[in-house]
Order: structure tokens, then C-alpha cells, then sequence
């Protein structure tokens, strides 16, 4: 929502703060409403409800009438100074343009000053506001500080002003940031080694791989571009402007916003990594289950063969052992063969690879082959997936007590009674979770042992032991705080069905990915009356 | 839709209702109730718009006002805000959980949450219905959950509005062409509006 409509809604509850013979803080009230409308997508109407509603309160008691914090109007703030939700005004040199990812984006780039650089986007609605050009400066008032996953980026509205800077300024930048250093954002500079170019996994990716400097390594990529050149392995590059992302925990760099120049006098000194550069010698043999990123070798059959996607791809399907299965690729190369369905491989020292928090392996830089012709695996059975919401913790989740009889493990009722063996008093605990997963089309029934349940609530038994032991309510605190800690969480379960219920042998969180919002905005926006991309 | 799940023994397997992700927008224009049987037992479906039944929804959004009415039977009641409009929430101490989970929440500052819950249409005395949603269970949750409705529930939505206009229709999709008369592009755009507002770079 942009400046002119939050300042409409403003004025409209001042006045009728002012017809009840009180002076409106219009600051606060102004803020109130960005947070409500901006922040937590409120609907205007309603914020406007919520914050006159607020505001009678707050003059119900005089003395309680807060001053809003100082404004900055007009004032010129450096980019390593902005805090989301401010309403900041700057003087920057576009330093990148990128072509939005939706219809209702009419410029999106990076803006930099001497203090730092800093995402911004230009909305269609905001047509007013002049083209900007890269290279060029502009001071931009009243744009608004947002802020995704902690990072902040600028939202230039139909309120904002901008107006070029026509003297001649240079923009200095900042020392190189080390990598060990690095925060989502924008980075200024990095000077740093191409040490590792990677298989581009897909045709929209031009080049990835691993640079580093002193601190540490960094994966980067680079995604098609006419107007990018490759960089050259080995190379030392100072890189200006890259993106920085966070996945899983760790730092990639997106080269599309930057411009590089290669640094020819440089070299760097690595430092040795385990993980990323090929063994030298023989990998001991691993399982599937226990496979990380990095290399590995493997004892598998060759269960399911996949069309290839693309003509540089030779070969691709599903390889498997006792513990599971795992995608693998083999990339065109004359000098590897083609695996035969069926049979059985010892694979030394192929690559391990995760993307979108899946393994798969690559063959490439492995050894393999199929010594004992008669050698066959049990494959571990393909699980179930569901993908959902947790709609319900329910009854009998948390905290259980098992009967300790041989072979018996039933949950003790209440008086530690067991439906064969009566009263059992040398119980032992179980932690577990009953609930129902729901993909708006079905409704699955679920049951999470100890260690899926720990590991998504966070909670150890023991911690939940002792939590019940201090609590009024016992065993049902624990219920209860499973339920707080989990229902509404989008999950994936990998399990096997039995007897309607969905045994789940692991789960994780679904995490946000942005991409998602724009296809679909582009789905919605292709046939409704809106100019699709 | 069926309940479709295998007999099980003389029982029949009791599948719960799925969970319709529906934005506040669409929920609001809903007017008709179907029920498949006279039996006092058959549930009561509420026909979406977009021209699926449903008997129970997963709804998310910022929580504005919280009441508390009553003294005997207490019932709460609660506005959540999506990004298309309201959904008026109760919750009664026939839903203890839900109650217990609606009291503990603040709403001096916003918080996001997540709702599922029953819809329940009330025709006021000049007309108009009214729908709304009786808590199962309401949760406070982060910024990314809410996110993932958003994405969830304009997916859900532009599904329904596909099969809306399918050459193959349903019975509910007759019906609802029947009894709505929005173009699928109202939809879309409702989509559109609420999924630029999550929008970032």
C-alpha cells in the first residue's frame, strides 16, 4: 500500500480524533497503519477499524499517550543504516538493473552509496516515478524500508519521489567483505578465487561452482544472461554487487546483479577444505541413509531409468541399497559407460550433490562397475510422500508410558494399566505423535515415533519428561505443547501406510520459497485482464 | 466428493474432511449449503464460489481484535485479517482447546496465526449471510507460515477456478454456476491482489 492512501486513512481517523477534542499523533498513528497493512497484510479497512479503535483506548488514559519516534523526513540516511519499516529518504547509483519477475513490478535492481548496497523494486502502479538508468544517480524520497527474512530491501511506491542527480559523483567502494563475513543482502565487494566449476545442472544456468578467498568458500551461479561473460577458473576476480542468498543455513553467491573485473596481478591462498574437492584416495563404502554432501562411495543396483532431459545428460534414474534410493546422473563423457538395469554396482568416490534439500549423486567423477554378475540388493521400498499442513496434534500425542512385558510395549493407561498385563509400575516413556496431516484434498492420518517427533518439535523426552514432571497438567502439558509448536506447520513425511495411518519414518518443515509466489502471481495474472510475463 | 476409503471390516473407515485453503474474500460471498442426506448425521457442506463444498477450512492471517462474551458459557470471538479481507472466528467451551489457545493470544500488537475450524453460514433477520468460522484450533505462528497459506490458498484457489470453467463439470461446479455469478477472473485477480501483497525480492 503506498504513502498517499496510508496518509488518506491517517487524516480520515486525525479528524475524528480531533472532533473528540484530542490532538492526533498522526506519526503513530501513520506507523500503526503500515505495520498493520504493510507488515501483516492486514486489509485497509480493518486497519483503519483496529488503529481508531486503539487510539480511543490510548486517550481514555492521558498520561499514556506516547511521542512516536523522531522522523527522518528529508533527511538523507546511508544505506548501512536503514531499518526495515522506516520511511527513508537516499542519494544512490543504480548499480544493477535485473528484469522483474512479475507483472506487477515495473524495475527491480540494487541501489548502492558508499556505505553499502541494498535489493530494490519499482511497482508497475507507481508509474509516475521516472525510468531509472543504470550507472545513474538519483536521490529517492519517502521509499519505504521492507524487509524478507531479516533482509532489508527498498519499495518504491506511488508516494515516493525521485529525482537524478545531475553532478558528476563517483561512488567509492568499500574494503572486500571475507566471505566467512558474508550476510544476506547485497555484498559491495568480494575479492575472490574461482577454484571449482560445477556441471550446470540446467539450461537457464550458465555457470556455477565454488570461489574463495582467505576466510573460506562460497558456491556461486550464474543464471543465463547474454550480457554475461563466464568466469574463468582459477581466475582472482574482484566481484561487485553479488546477491547473497541463505539455503539450509549456508551463504550462496548470484552473480546476475554483479559486474566482475578479473584482478590478473592476485592470487590467493586457499585454504584446504574436506568435502569439496575430490578424494584422492578410495572411499570406504557408505550407505545411502547416512549419504552427505561431498563424495562417497557406494554399493547399489541399478532400479529405474529415466529419459534423459537433455542431450548433454548420457544417462539418469535410480540407484538403491537396503536403506534407500538415490537419484544419479552421468553426464556425456566418452569415457564412461552406460549402466545396465538390474545389476549391481560398486561406485567409488562419486559426488555428492543436494539441491533443493534432496541428495543425488553424480557419476562422473567416479569409478564403478559390476563385478559380481550375480549379485543382487533388497532395495529399500519406496516410502510414501505427503506434503501438508499439520491440522491436528491429536489425543494420546506427547508424553505415552509403555508396558515393559516382553514384546508387549502397549500405552499404559492413566493408573499404569495394561490392556493384557494390568498394572505395570516399571514402565518406560515413548514419545510420539498421533495427528493428521491435510493437503486440502485429504486428510492423512499420521504417526511420528520419538525421533521424527524430536526432531520436529526441538524437544528432547527427556526435556519432556521433565516438563510434564513440573507441570499441573502432566502428560497432556506435553500434548498441548506439541500442538503449539506444530499445528499449522507445512511438513513433508516420508513413510509407509498401514492400516490407514501413515507411519513416518522422517519429516521436515517446508521453508518459503519466493520463486513460488511469482509463478503463481503469473498464473494469475496471465489470463486475468493483467499483462503476464 | 466421496468419502472414498475402503471398507474396513463391518465398519466403514471414517475419513475426516480435508481443509479448503480459501481467502476471506471468497468465503464471504458464500451463500448455499448442501446436504448430501436428510439424516440428522450428514454433514453440512458449504458450497465455495469457485464451486467446491467444504465442511471445514485452513484459513491464516493477522489476528486484530479479540472479544470475550458472556459470563455462563463463555464464547470468544476473533477477526483475522488476510490479505482479502476478514474472517470472524469463535470459538465456545464446546471447542475447549480452541478457546484455552484463543485466550492465551495478545492482540494489543499484531501476531500472525493460522485457524482450522468448521464455517458456519447464519442468515441474519434482512437476509444476508453470514459465514463464519468456529475454531478447531488457533495457533500464533511466524511470518513464513502465513506466507505458505498465502501461496497454498491462491493455489488451491486458481485450481478450483480452472476446474469453474471446465468443459467436464462436476455436480458442485454446476451448482455454483448455478447460485455465483462471478467471472473467473474476479478470482484471479483476488489471487493476484493477495499474493503481490507477500510479494518480495
Amino acid at each position: 500500500m503506498d504513502a498517499q492512501q496510508i496518509q488518506q486513512i491517517t487524516d480520515r481517523i486525525s479528524q475524528n480524533l480531533v472532533s473528540k477534542g484530542v490532538s492526533p499523533d498522526k506519526q503513530n498513528i501513520s506507523e500503526k497503519l503500515t505495520l498493520y497493512i504493510n507488515e501483516f497484510g492486514v486489509v485497509p479497512f480493518e486497519a483503519e477499524r483496529k488503529v481508531l479503535s486503539d487510539q480511543y483506548k490510548q486517550y481514555n488514559i492521558p498520561e499514556e499517550a506516547k511521542q512516536a519516534p523522531g522522523s527522518s523526513a528529508g533527511e538523507i540516511v546511508n544505506i548501512a543504516d536503514i531499518q526495515p519499516n522506516d520511511w527513508v529518504t537516499v542519494e544512490v547509483k543504480v548499480v544493477s538493473l535485473q528484469t522483474p519477475n512479475s507483472p506487477a513490478i515495473a524495475q527491480s535492481g540494487i541501489f548502492a552509496d558508499s556505505s553499502g548496497a541494498v535489493r530494490f523494486v519499482v511497482f508497475s502502479k507507481a508509474s509516475e516515478l521516472p525510468k531509472l538508468e543504470l550507472e545513474k544517480w538519483y536521490r529517492v524520497e519517502s521509499a519505504v524500508v521492507d524487509s524478507f527474512k531479516g533482509v532489508p530491501n527498498l519499495k518504491l511506491h506511488s508516494g515516493s519521489r525521485v529525482t537524478e542527480i545531475e553532478d558528476d559523483r563517483c561512488l567509492v567502494p568499500s574494503e572486500p567483505t571475507k566471505l566467512r563475513d558474508l550476510k544476506p543482502g547485497v555484498v559491495s565487494c568480494v575479492h575472490v578465487k574461482f577454484i571449482e566449476e560445477w556441471e550446470s545442472r540446467s539450461d537457464r544456468m550458465m555457470q556455477s561452482g565454488l570461489v574463495a578467498d582467505e576466510s573460506g568458500r562460497t558456491k556461486f551461479v550464474l543464471w543465463q544472461d547474454p550480457e554475461k561473460e563466464k568466469l574463468v577458473p582459477g581466475a582472482v576476480y574482484n566481484i561487485f554487487y553479488a546477491s547473497v542468498d541463505e539455503y539450509n543455513g549456508r551463504f550462496s553467491l548470484t552473480l546476475n546483479s554483479a559486474v566482475w573485473i578479473q584482478d590478473e596481478d592476485a592470487e590467493i591462498s586457499v585454504p584446504v577444505s574436506s568435502g569439496s574437492s575430490a578424494p584422492k584416495e578410495p572411499l570406504p563404502i557408505s550407505t545411502i541413509r547416512d549419504l552427505k554432501v561431498g563424495y562417497a562411495s557406494l554399493r547399489v543396483k541399478f532400479v529405474e531409468e529415466w529419459e534423459s532431459k537433455s542431450e548433454r545428460m548420457m544417462q539418469s534414474g535410480l540407484v538403491g541399497d537396503e536403506t534407500g534410493r538415490i537419484k544419479f546422473v552421468l553426464w556425456q563423457d566418452d569415457s564412461k559407460e552406460r549402466l545396465e538395469l538390474g545389476r549391481v554396482y560398486e561406485i567409488i568416490n562419486a559426488k555428492v550433490d543436494e539441491f533443493n534439500g534432496r541428495l543425488s549423486i553424480s557419476l562422473n567423477p567416479a569409478t564403478y562397475s559390476a563385478a559380481e554378475p550375480e549379485a543382487d540388493i533388497a532395495v529399500g521400498t519406496r516410502l510414501d510422500e505427503v506434503t501438508g499442513t499439520i491440522v491436528q496434534v491429536s489425543k494420546g500425542s506427547g508424553l505415552v508410558r509403555r508396558c515393559p512385558v516382553e514384546g508387549c510395549n502397549r500405552v499404559l493407561s492413566r493408573q499404569n494399566f495394561c490392556p493384557i498385563h494390568e498394572i505395570q509400575n516399571a514402565f518406560h516413556y515413548d514419545l510420539r505423535i498421533k495427528g493428521v496431516v491435510d493437503n486440502g484434498q485429504r486428510a492423512y492420518n499420521v504417526l511420528m515415533n520419538r525421533e521424527v517427533t524430536e526432531q520436529l518439535s526441538g524437544m528432547t523426552m527427556e526435556q519432556a519428561i521433565e516438563m510434564a514432571s513440573n507441570s499441573p497438567l502432566g502428560l497432556e502439558e506435553i500434548q498441548a505443547v506439541l500442538t503449539e509448536k506444530l499445528c499449522g506447520r507445512y511438513v513433508i513425511c516420508l513413510g509407509n501406510e498401514f492400516d490407514g495411518r501413515i507411519l513416518v519414518k522422517s519429516a521436515e518443515f517446508i521453508h518459503l520459497d519466493p520463486k513460488i509466489t511469482a509463478e503463481l502471481m503469473n498464473r494469475a495474472g496471465a489470463s486475468a485482464g493483467g499483462s503476464g510475463v | 466428493m466421496t468419502s472414498g476409503s475402503a471398507p474396513n471390516g463391518q465398519f466403514m473407515s471414517y475419513e475426516r474432511e480435508p481443509a479448503k485453503r480459501v481467502f476471506a474474500a471468497e468465503l464471504r460471498e458464500a451463500t448455499k449449503t448442501i446436504k448430501d442426506t436428510e439424516d440428522e448425521k450428514s454433514p453440512v457442506y458449504l458450497l465455495l464460489p469457485t464451486g467446491e463444498r467444504c465442511n471445514r477450512v485452513l484459513i491464516a492471517g493477522t489476528i486484530t481484535q479479540k472479544d470475550k462474551v458472556g459470563d455462563q458459557n463463555i464464547l470468544y470471538r476473533a477477526r483475522v485479517s488476510d490479505p482479502t479481507g476478514i474472517f470472524y472466528i469463535n470459538a465456545s467451551s464446546y471447542q475447549p482447546e480452541a478457546m484455552h489457545q484463543l485466550a492465551k493470544i495478545d492482540t494489543a500488537n499484531p501476531s500472525f496465526v493460522v485457524v482450522v475450524g468448521k464455517p458456519n453460514a447464519y442468515t441474519n433477520p434482512e437476509g444476508k449471510t453470514l459465514i463464519s468460522v468456529r475454531a478447531e484450533s488457533i495457533l500464533v505462528v511466524d511470518q513464513e507460515i502465513r506466507d505458505l497459506w498465502v501461496q497454498d490458498a491462491a493455489r488451491s484457489t486458481l485450481d478450483r477456478v480452472d476446474a469453474l470453467s471446465s468443459d467436464s463439470p462436476s455436480a458442485d461446479v454446476l451448482l455454483a454456476r448455478e447460485t455465483y455469478h462471478f467471472p473467473p477472473e474476479h478470482w484471479k485477480k483476488m489471487v493476484f491482489d493477495a499474493l503481490s501483497r507477500i510479494m518480495q525480492l
